[in-house]
């Protein structure tokens, strides 16, 4: 769906306007992300990839995240960021921004506070 | 379990290296705290450092020696004064360089950035400690 003005030859700015409809999938996630949610993290985000390119974690129920979580995601985000997709993160609780903050993550994965 | 020795508080806990011991060592920890009244963010730092350190035993420590019978990680606290000390042991082979590491490599930074000190020292006859103390203000 596009609304293409007149470029013409005259150098005059010119816009063109587009719909992107992009897939967002929400994945609520709830209580410790170390090595023993690893698996279950791992496939919960393969899943998710599948279904959308922008993959949203709802974090409010994650009270608890090591850095081999933080690999996990972002081996998604890095997966994701491939096909012009995304990783996000939303509700970070103050405990999980600190990892979020000390590793440089937020670089790749995208923290929304 | 926490004890009291001469005054001092300790935790003293041994248990298999497995991931899904890691977990329980990080709550056993988290009682230890609360009952020092260490809460809050000192208290989320601890944790955190404790779950790389128990974390890198669980990935690394008996790597090079599959056939070792006594495959556990030992974890202990104590506080005295304002400082906590807190020693994670394993009894392996020590540490090796790992190219298909499962980890982004960060245990050992993040455990440095969230400690007032760290050392990693080899035990006798074998077996590895990260020995982490940390600045508590206990309310």
């Amino acid at each position: 769906m596009q609304d293409r003005g007149d470029a013409g030859p005259n150098r005059d700015p010119h816009f063109v306007r587009s719909r992107v409809d992009e897939v967002v999938l929400l994945l609520q996630v709830d209580g410790e992300l170390d090595i023993k949610s690893t698996d279950s993290l791992r496939a919960a985000l393969d899943a998710a990839e599948r279904e959308g390119n922008i993959v949203r974690i709802d974090a409010a129920g994650v009270s608890f995240v090591d850095s081999t979580a933080l690999g996990v995601l972002l081996a998604s985000a890095q997966r994701l960021s491939a096909r012009g997709g995304r990783l996000e993160l939303i509700n970070v609780s103050p405990p999980v921004r600190r990892i979020l903050d000390m590793t440089l993550i937020a670089r790749t994965v995208h923290v929304i506070s | 379990m926490a004890a009291v020795n001469g005054g001092r508080v300790e935790l003293q806990l041994s248990v298999p290296a497995t991931a899904d011991n890691v977990p329980l060592l990080r709550h056993a920890m988290a009682g230890f705290l609360e009952g020092q009244s260490v809460i809050g963010e000192t208290a989320a730092d601890v944790l955190l450092a404790v779950t790389e350190a128990c974390t890198n035993v669980v990935q690394h420590a008996y790597r090079s020696d599959p056939a070792a019978v006594d495959r556990h990680i030992e974890l202990a606290a104590e506080c005295v004064d304002s400082i906590l000390e807190v020693a994670v042991r394993d009894l392996g082979r020590g540490f090796a360089p790992r190219v298909d590491s499962p980890g982004l490599g960060l245990g050992l930074p993040v455990i440095a950035a969230l400690t007032r000190t760290v050392e990693i020292r080899p035990l006798t006859p074998h077996g590895t400690e990260v020995l982490m103390t940390f600045a508590i203000d206990a309310g």
